[in-house]
């Protein structure tokens, strides 16, 4: 069933089709918001907050002009946006970070404790990036969406979304720079020479 | 010569494709991440979605149902509507228009000429004081029934006395006489008399 019909449905108090709805999209809005906030209380009040609306005012959402999911990004992207306003220092705390890590537990002990680093530092990086650049990144790298669809979900044309997309870029590899493979190669090589 | 020209236009065109490539390229690399930038960053998970937003969500779907299937009163009241039959409603806009045309072709009331606002002036003008003075006048009702020894005396002194005919005569006349001395009396610039009646004895 596609999304219209079952957001039609739920609209009107079909609970089963809501959960199908809910089923569909939560993960995906959830890690966007999760990534965007850097925090999954808040991921989980703008995820709630964002299916609450849908259902509340079906009305706003025209299959017409975008998916569903790109709705829900493009209302979770607003509902984020009114925290960063509201919270105009949007650093999350480095003991929060680290309590937030997820990291597979079926890995060797020295292993995980590096991987567990490397996600501290990556997390580090993407929540110092500015919002808008932040939002470029996750949506692109990590959800995954073509230029087009994140240009509809944040509101600019083509070329913003792809020149916030590079400075973010520059910005990760600045900050992440210790921990590319080409950089380790270079330094090494270097004190080889010497 | 034909096959030259072939051949020319064969490496333009063979050119032309390698720079829409190229373009093509930069464009992908442009859009698309390095290997190793993309690989770093998927070292960070996202956490799995929570089962108490599942279950605070599906709460708040049920209290939302609840509330549009049985709305509060203040907004049923704002809400509600009641059918009208065509006609009536069709009567009633009719109504409205014209008393709307009516009122708005109705003459405007004339405009009253705006009055020059008088500007208020305080001009202190001296007054000449009145001088009020006041004398005071006894009045003798009534003569007492004289005996006659003491009438004749009294005709006698009043002969002597210097008070002229006309008292006499009002007495004769009134039955009474205004006893005034006149002596060491100047009159006033300007007299104003004042009658006092017993009664009014607080009066000044």
């Amino acid at each position: 069933m596609t999304d219209e019909k079952l957001l039609h449905k739920a609209s009107r108090g079909d609970e089963a089709a809501f959960l199908i709805l809910y089923e569909r999209h939560r993960a995906p809005v959830f890690r966007f918001a999760y990534r965007l906030l850097g925090s999954t209380e808040l991921a989980e009040d703008v995820t709630h907050d964002c299916f609450l609306s849908l259902i509340k005012r079906p009305a706003s959402f025209d299959p017409q002009r975008a998916a569903l999911r790109t709705y829900l990004y493009a209302a979770a992207r607003n509902l984020a946006g009114k925290h960063f306003r509201q919270h105009a220092s949007n650093t999350v705390p480095i003991d929060e970070l680290l309590d937030e890590l997820r990291v597979p537990e079926n890995e060797e002990p020295l292993r995980q404790l590096l991987n567990e680093e490397l996600s501290a530092e990556v997390r580090k990086a993407v929540m110092s990036l500015p919002p808008l650049q932040r939002e470029a990144v996750v949506l692109f790298e990590y959800e995954e969406l073509s230029l087009a669809e994140i240009a509809l979900i944040v509101g600019a044309d083509i070329g913003t979304v792809k020149s916030r997309l590079s400075r973010a870029r520059e910005g990760l590899r600045r900050s992440l720079l210790h921990y590319f493979k080409s950089h380790r190669r270079t330094a090494t090589a270097g004190r080889v020479y010497k | 010569m034909s096959n030259e020209r072939k051949y020319l236009r064969l490496l333009r065109l063979n050119d032309a494709h390698k720079t829409r490539d190229e373009k093509t390229t930069r464009r992908f690399s442009e859009a698309t991440p390095d290997r190793e930038l993309k690989t770093l960053l998927a070292s960070w998970e996202a956490p799995d979605v929570p089962r108490s937003l599942d279950h605070h969500l599906l709460t708040s779907y049920r209290t939302e149902q609840r509330e549009a299937a049985h709305p509060p009163l203040w907004r049923r009241t704002l809400t509600s509507s009641v059918p009208i039959p065509l006609p009536i409603a069709g009567l009633t806009v009719v109504a409205l228009v014209v008393t709307s045309v009516m009122l708005a072709l109705r003459p405007s009331p004339v405009m009253l000429e705006a009055l020059p606002v008088a500007a208020t002036r305080v001009v202190e003008v001296p007054v000449a004081q009145e001088r009020i003075v006041t004398r005071t006048v006894f009045v003798e009702k009534k003569e007492r029934p004289i005996r006659k020894n003491e009438r004749r005396g009294a005709i006698a002194a009043r002969e002597a006395n210097t008070v002229g005919d006309s008292a006499s005569r009002a007495k004769e006349l009134t039955g009474y006489f205004t006893r005034v001395n006149m002596s060491e009396f100047q009159p006033a610039n300007e007299m104003k008399i004042r009658v006092i009646k017993g009664n009014r004895s607080d009066e000044k």
